[in-house]
């Protein structure tokens, strides 16, 4: 089994190195291309929603103060993720599917995001025990 | 800077790079800025050189498309890559877009 973990800032300027830190990680892995990409905008989209929607109420000084922790884990072909913050309770399950109807007439913007993750990735959970988030994603590797 | 190029009266938009949740902002309100020059015409957006695509960069092409129909004004999308067009796929937005595999057919149709 593989492990590797890594701290990111509460900020969108971090998400790239989200991505970086993922891809090569998964890349070390020998994960392939297509199954590295998926995981790779699943990362993206988690973190970003922790960052504009767990922490998009929260203060300037907790969100440079907090982090969002990353875990990686592969054993056999399963690779794991899981994300830890300490922002407002956010509970992707309940995001109701997106309606490009909707987005078109202005009265709703966005919604692909958690989509995407569910679409991508074999499963989704999410988790809040004693103030801290969870959001675990877990991708079966096809090959 | 967005590298655009007018044909008769079309308007062609070449964005390039990552559309993430860093940047997308940035590119829509220059996009805006474009069809705020360009007031008529439909619009071809070339994906060629976009490497990375986010739900935030779809969220911008979904304001694009809101604003020229509200306009009565077309978006056409040219030359998406194999990860940009799969998060299309995935999100079922292929029938939503015009889609074309290259400028010329965009700009023909």
């Amino acid at each position: 089994m593989f492990v590797v973990r890594h701290n990111f800032q509460v900020d969108v300027k971090e998400i790239p190195k989200v991505k970086s830190f993922v891809e090569s990680t998964l890349s070390n892995w020998g994960v392939s291309r297509e199954d590295l990409d998926d995981i790779v905008l699943a990362c993206d989209e988690a973190a970003t929603n922790i960052i504009l929607h767990a922490y998009g109420p929260v203060d300037e000084a907790r969100r440079k103060s907090d982090t969002i922790e990353l875990t990686l884990r592969k054993k056999r072909n399963v690779v794991e993720v899981i994300l830890r913050d300490r922002g407002i309770s956010f509970d992707m399950a309940k995001v109701p599917l997106p309606d490009i109807r909707l987005n078109l007439a202005g009265k709703r913007r966005g919604g692909f995001g958690v989509h995407l993750m569910r679409s991508l990735m074999s499963r989704i959970r999410y988790q809040c025990r004693d103030g801290e988030n969870r959001t675990i994603l877990l991708k079966r590797l096809s090959s | 800077m967005i590298r655009t190029k007018q044909v008769g009266e079309q308007l062609i938009i070449y964005l390039r790079g990552r559309l993430d949740v860093q940047l997308s902002a940035e590119v829509e309100r220059e996009i805006n800025e474009i069809l705020e020059k360009h007031p008529k015409g439909d619009v071809v957006i070339n994906l060629a050189e976009v490497e990375y695509m986010s739900s935030s960069g779809l969220r911008v092409l979904v304001a694009v498309m809101r604003i020229l129909k509200a306009n009565s004004r077309r978006l056409k999308l040219c030359q998406l890559n194999s990860p940009v067009r799969k998060i299309f796929e995935v999100v079922e937005l292929m029938d939503m877009f015009d889609i074309y595999e290259t400028e010329e057919e965009a700009l023909a149709s």
